[in-house]
């Protein structure tokens, strides 16, 4: 729908109100909406089972039965729709009846377990039934037995005999997730909910289904029988496990995590979420976290006290102070503040220009990066967006509920156009969809320019994703997509790249280039890869590693260079990753679901994190370990006022320039030569990041990773699906199984980031799409 | 496997339609005509030709009566358990059908792999309730006494390849 129709609809959807009488009240409500819609207004209570204000009514159940003055039967109220004139009873006998029969039919075979079932308490039918049934049952006869617990996959488990079949569920992955997982089988009194042969369902987003089931037959396998509600404390805090930074609120009970469920915001997630994000909690309560500091004592990581290890620190501090050889890593898990304090340790204490929470990103200079991530709508106005263009970004596994927005704003009317390295699960939904090989983005550009560009009308989005970013012609890209954004003012541009707490990272100042608050560096100091590439050379004098994993990131024998080369390593995560493993000294720290403080989401919104449980003993959280090293040195690490003035707008001003000068260091793609093919990184959702790894349920739904090449490309080099390959690039080799899909752009192999087991890292150091590579047999 | 001749059949009733999607039941026809039951994998199959999910066919396949994702005997027979046929009598119709062909309580197919029986929903003729089709043969209203005469007719007849009769596998049509 173009807008200026939009527009006409919505103006006379202003003008056309009409007037109805509802239990004697009259209300004048917009043409178009429902009796439900039109008693909402009044706060007339009515109940529901299988509508969900988010999805277009479907009448299933009858709950919602009223009494329409001249109709001749009673009428749902969420699919009637508001007439001029109209007189509404919810409350006569004849209604009030209606509803008790509904309610009656539903529990004739409803098993009514309700002490053994995860929905007590909290369950619309429960509530419902108290509230509008008739109390008593006369149903004599045997109730339908059906199979109680189905697990589908890691997460959901399904109770059949407790389906209402109001196929909200259902309709879910229809309409909001477009992933029809889960779907209505057989017909009639018979219909159960599920999967074909009760295979794992396949979903990034079933938690929302757990949600939304008005009953206890889509319960979850984490949080079964783990509470009552009433049990449980609740706090409202931020999502960090990607950047969208969805709001949730976790249940604890006994000071344990047993659940997250997702908050409303209309302006962020609305009222989804990503399992990632209702699951990823897990490892907070992992057995595996480093219970105290760690101390290096004969070639062993041994327990130590924090006075010891804080002490030592700050000695050390002291003995590398301003040498140019010492580097702060890491951030992206750390909150606004911690990286505040972070930067500000080792800028004023220490006397390091050198950090950089970009450790294993993309990680373009100033000039070359041209704009950083954000976004210059926010995610709530992707929904009523006339055309959206998707440039190589892999929405469901990198912003997950980004591509639920976006799906609404398809079911609007939005229309988009795909372009990337390789197929995604955007791409069955999309109107249009360009496949190609890394380096043919001008190419793609140019098409556009001439096909798209011309034909878009109304508000336009544009999505431009990692796989365009980590180019070395982003500048270049970018400076196109601006080009067009003259041309059309209603074209925003959105950069959608990084995680977690990455743009909040920044904010603080935790960039070689970029102090508190974007100001510029007092002195620019070198990029993680840099310090990292100096240190595979020379001696160094200090590596500190907060929630970074540097040597997951570079080549195998670059990292025994580095750590060979690097004479005090300091590292501060949850858990004994890799480059803790080889760490000096480890300092156990706290997670996102035990500390408060600020996050910045993708569309530089400023989030709150809330402590949703107290500390495990003995631990302390990255900015009191940094608070207190400081004291240790004299100083007092506060938050200045100006900075904290920073954090109180809503949403930090995305900077867009009208252009982009040309800069001469703009690199040339390299040619290819005979067999070699062109790298495209890719990235997962689900894959062996440390937070997934120790959250067992969706630990369980990580796939294997894979060396992805078209078929066309696997016959010319006489390889086939899962055949052992290796990958050479001109800097490090890597060694994998062979996936063969035609998903995947010819003269291209796309490989995921984020797999110690397939670490795409062995290729080199800052390594970028279009990469040329070679596969061959392994 | 579908063969390529049922693929292309498939592909040819897609564009008979505004819709491909709305091909789906014919489709699934054709490929039970020729396979004689609509196993996963046919039923991954004929998903991929349309583009859709296989949670969505399968969906469909359960939801139809005519449709079967296990073998069937040689001969079909859809007995009526809607409302009409059931008030006419179509519970006791079935149990007769059932003892006579020995199913035991969960069987829908005999040993002998002669009969499938199917307790089926509104077979639309209900002005002959209580009703049934056997193989393609519409029978109704149906006396107890009728019962094994019925069966004993059905015997001669071909079986079926699948309730719609005179699937086209050429020009991927029914009738
Ligand atoms: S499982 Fe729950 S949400 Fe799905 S149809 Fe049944 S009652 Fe509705
Ligand atoms: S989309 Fe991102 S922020 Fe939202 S729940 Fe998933 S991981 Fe968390
Ligand atoms: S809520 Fe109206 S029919 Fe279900
Ligand atoms: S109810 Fe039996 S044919 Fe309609």
């Amino acid at each position: 729908m173009s807008t200026e129709t939009k527009n006409k609809q919505s103006e006379n959807i202003k003008q056309e109100m009409i007037n109805l009488t509802i239990d004697g009240q009259v209300v004048s409500t917009p043409k178009g909406s429902t009796v439900y819609q039109a008693a909402q207004q009044l706060g007339i209570d009515i109940p529901i089972f299988c509508y969900q204000d988010r999805m277009p009514a479907l009448g299933a159940c009858r709950m919602c039965l009223v009494e329409v003055e001249k109709m001749p039967k009673l009428a749902a109220s969420c699919s009637q729709g508001a007439m001029e004139g109209m007189v509404v009873h919810t409350k006569s006998k004849k209604a009030e009846d209606g509803r008790k029969s509904i309610i009656e039919f539903l529990l004739i075979n409803h098993p009514l377990d309700c002490p053994i079932c995860d929905k007590g308490g909290e369950c619309p039918l429960q509530d419902n039934t108290l509230d509008y049934g008739s109390g008593i049952s006369r149903f004599v006869e045997d109730k339908r037995k059906l199979e109680k617990k189905t697990a589908l996959g890691p997460l959901l488990i399904v109770d059949q005999e407790r389906c209402i079949a109001c196929a909200r569920c259902t309709r879910f992955g229809e309409i909001v997730a477009g992933d029809d997982a889960l779907k209505l089988k057989d017909r009639g009194f018979r219909t159960e909910i599920g999967t074909p042969n009760d295979q794992p369902v396949e979903s990034k987003f079933i938690g929302n289904t757990i949600q939304m089931c008005p009953v206890g037959a889509l319960t979850s396998q984490v949080y079964r029988f783990r509470a009552r509600p009433w049990d449980n404390d609740t706090v409202e805090s931020t999502c960090t496990l990607c950047a969208v930074g969805c709001n949730m609120k976790v249940d604890t009970r006994d000071n344990e995590i047993l659940r997250v469920r997702s908050v409303e915001n209309r302006d962020v997630n609305d009222i989804w979420m990503c399992d990632k994000g209702f699951f990823g909690y897990e490892h907070v309560n992992d057995d595996n976290r480093i219970k105290t500091p760690l101390i290096r004592r004969n070639g062993e990581l041994v327990p130590a006290g924090w006075e010891e290890v804080l002490e030592l620190i700050a000695n050390k501090f002291k003995e590398v102070k301003a040498s140019p050889k010492v580097g702060a890593l890491g951030g992206s898990p750390l909150t606004v503040e911690e990286n505040y304090f972070f930067q500000k340790l080792f800028r004023e204490v220490v006397e390091s220009p050198n950090v950089d929470a970009r450790v294993g990103l993309s990680q373009q200079d100033k000039d070359q990066e041209a704009i950083p991530a954000g976004t210059e709508i926010s995610l709530g106005e992707i929904e009523s967006l006339d055309n959206v263009l998707v440039l190589g970004s892999d929405l469901t596994e990198t912003f997950p509920v980004i591509w639920l927005r976006l799906k609404q704003g398809m079911n609007n009317g939005a229309k988009v156009v795909v372009t990337g390295h390789h197929q995604t699960e955007v791409s069955p939904h999309s109107n249009k969809e360009i496949i190609h090989a890394p380096g043919e983005e001008f190419a793609v550009l140019d098409q556009l320019e001439k096909e798209v560009l011309p034909t878009l009308k109304g508000k336009s989005a544009l999505f431009i994703g990692e796989q365009y970013l980590k180019s070395t012609s982003r500048r270049k890209i970018l400076s196109t997509l601006l080009k067009w954004k003259k041309q059309n003012p209603e074209l925003s541009l959105n950069i959608l790249e990084g995680t977690g707490n990455d743009l909040g990272a920044r904010f603080a100042g935790m960039h070689p280039a970029i102090g508190p608050a974007g100001s510029d560096a007092k002195q620019t100091g070198l990029s993680s890869s840099d310090m990292l590439i100096q240190a595979s050379k020379e001696p160094w004098d200090l590596f500190y590693v907060a929630g970074a994993n540097p040597a997951a990131k570079v080549p195998a024998p670059l990292w025994d260079q580095i750590r060979e080369k690097t004479k005090f390593l300091v590292v501060q995560d949850l858990f004994l990753t890799k480059t803790a493993e080889e760490a000096d000294v480890v300092l156990p720290t706290l997670s996102f679901i035990e500390k408060g403080g600020h996050v910045i989401n993708i569309e530089g919104r400023i989030q709150e994190i809330r402590a949703a449980k107290s500390a495990p003993e003995g631990l302390l959280s990255d900015a009191e370990i940094f608070t207190l090293i400081a004291q240790r040195l004299g100083t007092t690490l506060i938050l200045d006022k100006e900075f904290s003035e920073h954090l109180k707008v809503e949403r930090l001003p995305f900077k867009v320039p009208t252009q982009l000068e040309e800069i001469s260091a703009s690199t040339q793609l390299e040619e290819i030569k005979g067999e070699q093919l062109r790298l495209s990184l890719s990235q997962k959702l689900f894959d062996h990041g440390t937070r997934v790894q120790y959250s067992p349920a969706i630990e369980q739904l990580v796939k294997e990773p894979t060396i992805s090449i078209h078929p066309e490309e696997a016959i010319n080099r006489l390889l086939k699906e899962g055949d052992l390959v290796v990958v050479e690039s001109e800097q490090g080799t890597l060694k994998g199984t062979l996936k063969v899909t035609e998903a995947v752009a010819k003269a291209t192999v796309v490989i995921p980031e984020g797999f110690p087991e397939l670490s795409v890292a062995q290729l080199g150091m800052k390594l970028s799409n279009a990469t040329a590579v070679i596969v061959k047999k392994g | 496997m579908l063969s390529e001749k049922a693929k292309n059949s498939i592909l040819k009733l897609q564009d008979k339609y505004p819709v491909k999607r709305s091909a789906l039941l014919p489709a699934l026809h054709v490929a039970q005509a020729e396979i004689g039951y609509l196993p996963q994998k046919v039923q991954q199959e004929v998903a991929d030709l349309f583009d859709l999910n296989v949670t969505e066919v399968h969906s469909v396949v359960t939801f139809y009566d005519m449709f079967f994702e296990e073998p069937t005997g040689k001969h079909l027979l859809h007995v009526c358990k809607n409302i009409s046929c059931m008030l006419r009598g179509s519970d006791e119709v079935i149990a007769k059908f059932r003892a006579k062909l020995g199913l035991k309580p969960g069987e829908k197919t005999t040993g002998d792999k002669q009969f499938t029986l199917v307790a089926s929903e509104c077979l639309a003729a209900c002005d002959r309730a209580p009703m049934m089709i056997a193989n393609d043969k519409v029978i109704g209203p149906i006396e107890e006494k009728d019962i094994d005469s019925i069966i004993e007719e059905t015997k001669k007849m071909d079986g079926h390849p699948c309730p719609v009769p005179n699937i086209d596998i050429e020009r991927g049509a029914s009738h």
